[in-house]
């Protein structure tokens, strides 16, 4: 009974271990925040947000970041290309891109204020930014007002 | 009458053709004229113009912007907002700018965003607005209440500055091709010391026809 007990320990602990150890599979991407929003299923298929990054600046202005995963040849692990820190408290945004051409794509950021209103200003525009073939990329915003406290990104294919 | 019959059927043949050549010419025109539409400024897809547009303007404004609220620049030292007087913004393209079109939005942004005000008392070519001065000749007057003219020493000087350049190169790339780049070039100064607290550079680049007048 004893040996019994060990065995399931150990093969426990080894399943622990293994998984503990190993790298993130294709296609599992642990992020799903609503305040980002990739628009058209084309896109959605390779480019996958992986997280966000904010803070508030000397000013009081929020600064946000995005950092995304190609799902299509899995993780790109930031490490290897920043080299330095942990991707989840990487300093800038990176996403892979994971289709055989450059791209052109676009976000915008939609600044809410602590009452839920959206703010208006020329910061919420449409920004071009580029997604190099297997490469990352990244983008930051900041809020136009002090009293922003949310956002919503959006970010789609550039259209013509 | 015997000869009248041919002539009288010629000219109507003749009539009938004019009116088919001017239905044409109508289909034609009608057909060839662009119809006109209003720019949806929130999601223009229009194709890019060699010239300087409301676009090229908005993306200059809003990097200007952006850059400074990140810079901090616009931190007050004990809290409290700057009073920002607007300088020079020198247009140095082929075109004709009124460049306000730059300065209008990077004004609207700063004001809204708590940190900055804007004098308008006080500019480079005198006071944008004159009745701030005007109005303080109200004072010899005996038919307004001086209870309600404006006080001596109410107004605030400027602590910043806003300066700037638009540049415009143009590059030929081949007989047919050419390139244009435009550099909107913004410094912000402390008018106390003299020093650049914030400076930023927008570059926008465009390629293509020869034909396309950038100016």
């Amino acid at each position: 009974m004893i040996q019994k007990i060990k065995k399931l320990f150990l093969v426990l602990f080894l399943c622990a271990l293994v998984t503990g150890c190993a790298p993130l599979a294709p296609g599992k991407v642990p992020f799903n925040d609503p305040r980002v929003t990739v628009v058209g299923s084309f896109l959605r298929s390779d480019i996958k947000v992986t997280g966000l990054n904010t803070r508030i600046n000397s000013g009081n202005f929020m600064e946000v970041q995005v950092t995304g995963i190609n799902k299509a040849t899995g993780y790109r692990n930031t490490n290897a290309t920043s080299g330095h820190g942990n991707t989840s408290t990487a300093t800038s945004a990176n996403t892979a891109n994971t289709s055989t051409g450059y791209r052109n794509l676009e976000y915008k950021i939609d600044w809410i204020d602590r009452d839920g209103f959206v703010i208006k200003t020329i910061l919420s525009r449409w920004t071009l930014f580029p997604a190099y073939a297997s490469s990352t990329f990244s983008f930051a915003g900041v809020a136009p007002k002090t009293s922003a406290s949310d956002f919503r990104i959006t970010i789609r294919k550039k259209e013509k | 009458m015997f000869f009248s019959r041919p002539v009288s059927i010629r000219k109507q043949g003749k009539g009938i053709l004019l009116v088919g050549v001017a239905l044409v010419y109508g289909v034609f025109l009608s057909g060839c004229t662009a119809t006109t539409q209003n720019i949806n400024m929130y999601n223009d897809n229009g194709g890019a113009v060699m010239a300087l547009d409301y676009r090229d303007f908005q993306q200059a404004a809003s990097e200007a912007v952006e850059s400074m609220l990140r810079s901090g620049a616009l931190n007050k030292q004990g809290g409290g907002r700057y009073v920002l007087a607007v300088s020079r913004i020198m247009n140095d393209t082929m075109q004709r700018i009124d460049t306000d079109q730059l300065v209008k939005k990077i004004r609207v942004e700063l004001l809204q965003s708590g940190k900055v005000v804007v004098t308008t008392a006080v500019g480079a070519n005198g006071p944008e607005d004159q009745m701030a001065m005007q109005a303080r000749e109200l004072r010899k007057s005996d038919e307004f209440n001086q209870k309600t003219v404006a006080k001596k020493g109410q107004m605030i000087a400027p602590d910043l500055s806003l300066s700037g350049k638009i540049i415009q190169r143009n590059v030929r790339i081949s007989s047919s091709k050419q390139q244009v780049e435009y550099y909107f070039q913004m410094t912000l100064t402390d008018i106390n010391s003299g020093l650049a607290f914030w400076e930023g550079e927008s570059v926008i680049g465009k390629r293509g026809s020869n034909k396309s007048v950038s100016w």
